[in-house]
């Protein structure tokens, strides 16, 4: 495995990369193209909780791990609970892209036309060993899988197991938003409730 | 049955008599090339499908393997052929219509060219993939027929 790839699995986040750098505050893409023109910062700010809050995941399995997926959308683990639940078929209603399975040659332009087509700004989260390396179908007699989506478009989390236990996928978002926000769990219902001052 | 067997003897082809439990398919027909559009013609005179259409690499030929079953019949047969010496074998897919499908993935992953086919695309790689023919074998990993059959008279 080369240096590049092994630091790319070993970062789980731009959020975690810029505070091992001992940087702070939230991840800021150089030259995106979902950079807006016009940066105002407090508005960016509340913008980006916003959009933290309320991730709108394309429904797009390719393999097994989209069954983990789905049971991340049910009840009992329930990712509403950190508004993204709402999965979308449309890629252009979707702001994250979560790579949930293999991705073969045949389906690699496919994917990169979604991206293409996602509204900005755009995430992606690559779930399970597939996603991320090509995990079992990375071998010498391979000739049709893509070995880690990153080599198709940007990824932003990376989420390994195979497949990943819903509360990986979990743990996944919560990363995305805190790379978004530059804190972890960005919606104030998650803050610890603030001790009344007693009135005298 | 006996009739079928007698029809497909006069092809002129190799046809055994298996044991279903042991081969899973009860007709061993192994012909050339030039009489597999006649070997299906008559499967489809006597009311069989068509199974699948695939191949094997082996030394000197790769060899295309067509099996048909019949509801009427409890009857499995398997035909084998050789492609000829440019890699060609004709198709059958205008007698069974189904063989579309698995020649065109036989194509594209042994490399075997069916003349005659009506749309010789690759049906599951991707367009660029032409001349990959991935599940041929690669050098060294070639065996002759009398290498991965079974035994002469076992199970027959």
């Amino acid at each position: 495995m080369d240096e590049e790839t092994k630091s790319k699995l070993r970062a789980h986040s731009y959020a975690e990369l810029a505070r091992r750098r001992g940087e702070s505050g939230p991840y800021e893409p150089a030259g995106d193209a979902g950079e807006p023109i016009i940066r105002l910062e407090l508005a960016e700010k509340v913008l980006n909780l916003c959009r933290a809050n309320s991730l709108w995941p394309m429904t797009f399995g390719t393999a097994c791990c989209a069954i983990e997926m789905m049971a991340l959308g049910m009840a009992r683990f329930d990712m509403s609970r950190y508004g993204a639940e709402v999965f979308r078929p449309s890629p252009r209603q979707c702001d994250l892209m979560i790579v949930a399975g293999t991705i073969n040659r045949k389906m690699a332009p496919a994917v990169i036309t979604l991206y293409e087509q996602m509204a900005a700004p755009k995430w992606v989260i690559a779930m399970g060993n597939c996603a991320i390396s090509g995990g079992p179908f990375a071998v010498r007699e391979n000739y049709n899988v893509v070995e880690g989506v990153d080599r198709l478009i940007p990824v932003d989390v990376h989420v390994p197991g195979c497949p990943p236990r819903p509360e990986g996928l979990l743990e996944g978002i919560l990363k995305l938003q805190e790379k978004m926000t530059g804190t972890r769990f960005p919606f104030p219902q998650f803050r610890p409730p603030r001790e009344k001052k007693s009135e005298k | 049955m006996t009739q079928l067997i007698d029809e497909l003897r006069g092809l002129p082809a190799q046809v055994n008599e298996v044991d279903y439990r042991k081969r899973g398919y009860h007709i061993e027909v192994l012909l050339s090339a030039g009489e597999v559009r006649r070997f299906a013609g008559i499967l489809r005179a006597h009311r069989f499908y068509l199974v699948f259409v695939s191949a094997v690499h082996l030394a000197p030929a790769i060899e295309v393997i067509y099996q048909f079953a019949s509801h009427s019949d409890p009857c499995r047969i398997i035909g084998r052929a050789q492609v000829t010496d440019d890699g060609s074998i004709p198709t059958v897919s205008d007698i069974f219509a189904g063989a579309n499908w698995h020649e065109r993935e036989t194509m594209e992953m042994f490399g075997v060219v069916f003349s005659g086919h009506p749309y010789p695309e690759p049906l599951l790689l991707p367009e660029d993939a032409a001349g990959l023919n991935p599940l041929l074998k690669g050098e060294g990993g070639v065996k002759t027929a009398e290498q991965v059959r079974w035994p002469a008279g076992d199970g027959t």
